[in-house]
């Protein structure tokens, strides 16, 4: 059994994200777990965060009284505009997104495969067309020079979300995922096999391969992650 | 043209209507939203991001509210279903009933297919969701060994528009993450309902160079009058978003 109180928490797997993020880079974070990564971003970094809503260049999220409800992120939490911050119309925001400008994007899924194609849109293997949740994310997926998912490694019923190949519509092709953050490390899809690049102390490569059905590699002198 | 109140604002519109609602969060018009679900039309055509919950707030009607009240015929919007799978989305159920038509759109191709059909065009190509079973029954074209799907521009009869300022000749300012869809879905209708929450100024009052929405593409002007919806509990929406991730 994976000993729980090793595995990373959100906040953990935030900070471990924000440290592959090269400094001056332009960074698009997705709903849910990737918004967190703003509090972690060192204000030096000059990285310039940017929402599909139009905002170019914020910092943290604010909780608290102090708000303005015209500054949010993607997932609606308020947000402090960066000095220098621009705003764009939608078709502008995803005029911007599609030139390739985006750097690194974070989004969740529901699974990764070893090829580096992901789920994320829906849940309907039939109504697809009718029935789905995919905002901006094929958009971002397929432009942005370096992809991360972060999500949870296992669904309610302890599904591994690393698959060989999604049952779900994808969001994005295969090559798409650059790396995948989760509680049990950091994943890199490599075609036939998922690389372990990293895993928290404590946690032996050998018990998460043994809990994940995919081919698992790892090199010998792998990096422990101690937060 | 200066209208007097939200309730003449939006006579013109009737059963059948195509309408685009912008907002991402902030940036709907909550008060001409008010008003067209107490008119209590039929046959609705929604154009909008998302469907949106019910609102804790009675004062607030979300898209979710007019199709959970029969209203909408069809919606196309890049979020037709929750991103979650303990909470079902208003539109849901309805959809797997075939009660409710409905198209996903990814939000970049939504919002630019609503700008092609403001800015004259038949459509546009896009990388975006190229190998994916949202580009199925879509024209593929390879330009320069790339390949590209193709989409069709998106008309609509009305939109309805927030706007932070604008001047009595109709030319509109926003504010923020509120601009999103709206500069686009004001260009892309026949006609364009804006209402505005802070006081209408006087022609010249606001500097050319800054206007984001020329008057040329609006219709019809209404204030936010004083006991009108200003600030929406975005929480609200929120904390019910966030059981949604």
């Amino acid at each position: 059994m994976i000993n729980e109180s090793r595995t990373l928490n959100r906040d953990q797997i935030s900070a471990l994200i924000s440290s592959f993020i090269d400094h001056g880079s332009i960074v698009n974070l997705g709903i849910g777990m990737p918004t967190s990564i703003s509090n972690f971003i060192s204000p030096d970094s000059q990285i310039i965060l940017t929402s599909e809503n139009g905002i170019i260049g914020y910092d943290t999220i604010i909780t608290g009284n102090v708000k303005d409800d015209d500054a949010v992120n993607a997932g609606l939490q308020h947000v402090q505009l960066s000095k220098g911050a621009s705003i764009l119309d939608h078709a502008e925001s995803f005029a911007l997104i599609r030139s390739g400008k985006i750097d690194y994007a974070i989004l969740g899924a529901y699974e990764v495969a070893k090829d580096g194609s992901f789920s994320s849109w829906t849940r309907s293997t039939d109504l697809y067309l009718q029935l789905g949740s995919v905002g901006g994310a094929m958009d971002i997926a397929e432009h942005a020079q370096n992809l991360f998912i972060a999500m949870k490694n296992f669904t309610p019923d302890k599904k591994s979300r690393l698959v060989n190949k999604c049952m779900l519509p994808i969001t994005g092709q295969k090559k798409t995922v650059s790396m995948v953050f989760t509680e049990l490390g950091i994943f890199k899809p490599q075609g036939n096999a998922f690389k372990l690049l990293a895993h928290p102390i404590g946690i032996d490569p050998n018990l998460i391969k043994k809990n994940i059905p995919v081919a698992i590699t790892w090199d010998k002198n792998i990096t422990e992650i101690n937060m | 043209m200066i209208i007097d109140n939200m309730h003449d604002a939006i006579e013109e519109i009737t059963d059948n209507s195509i309408i685009m609602i912008p907002g991402f969060g902030p940036g709907a018009p909550w008060n001409l939203l008010k008003e067209l679900y107490k008119k209590k039309l039929c046959n609705l055509t929604i154009i909008a991001n998302s469907v949106g919950l019910s609102h804790g707030d009675s004062n607030i009607k979300t898209i979710g509210d007019f199709i959970l009240n029969g209203m909408v015929k069809k919606i196309i919007c890049s979020f037709t279903a929750s991103p979650h799978p303990s909470i079902k989305g208003p539109a849901e159920q309805l959809i797997l009933d075939k009660k409710l038509f409905s198209e996903v759109v990814t939000q970049g191709a939504l919002a630019e297919k609503i700008r092609a059909a403001a800015a004259g065009l038949g459509g546009f190509y896009t990388k975006t969701s190229i190998n994916t079973k949202l580009a199925e029954n879509k024209k593929i074209k390879v330009i320069n060994k790339q390949s590209y799907v193709f989409e069709e521009p998106l008309h609509a009869d009305f939109s309805l528009i927030r706007a932070f300022k604008a001047d009595k000749a109709g030319n509109l300012i926003y504010r923020l993450a509120a601009r999103n869809f709206n500069p686009i879905m004001a260009a892309a209708a026949k006609k364009t309902i804006v209402e505005v929450e802070q006081e209408i100024e006087d022609v010249r009052k606001i500097n050319s160079e800054y206007i984001h929405t020329p008057s040329i593409y609006v219709n019809r002007l209404v204030q936010i009058p004083k006991n009108g919806i200003f600030e929406v509990d975005l929480l609200a929406l929120r904390t019910k978003t966030r059981k949604n991730d």
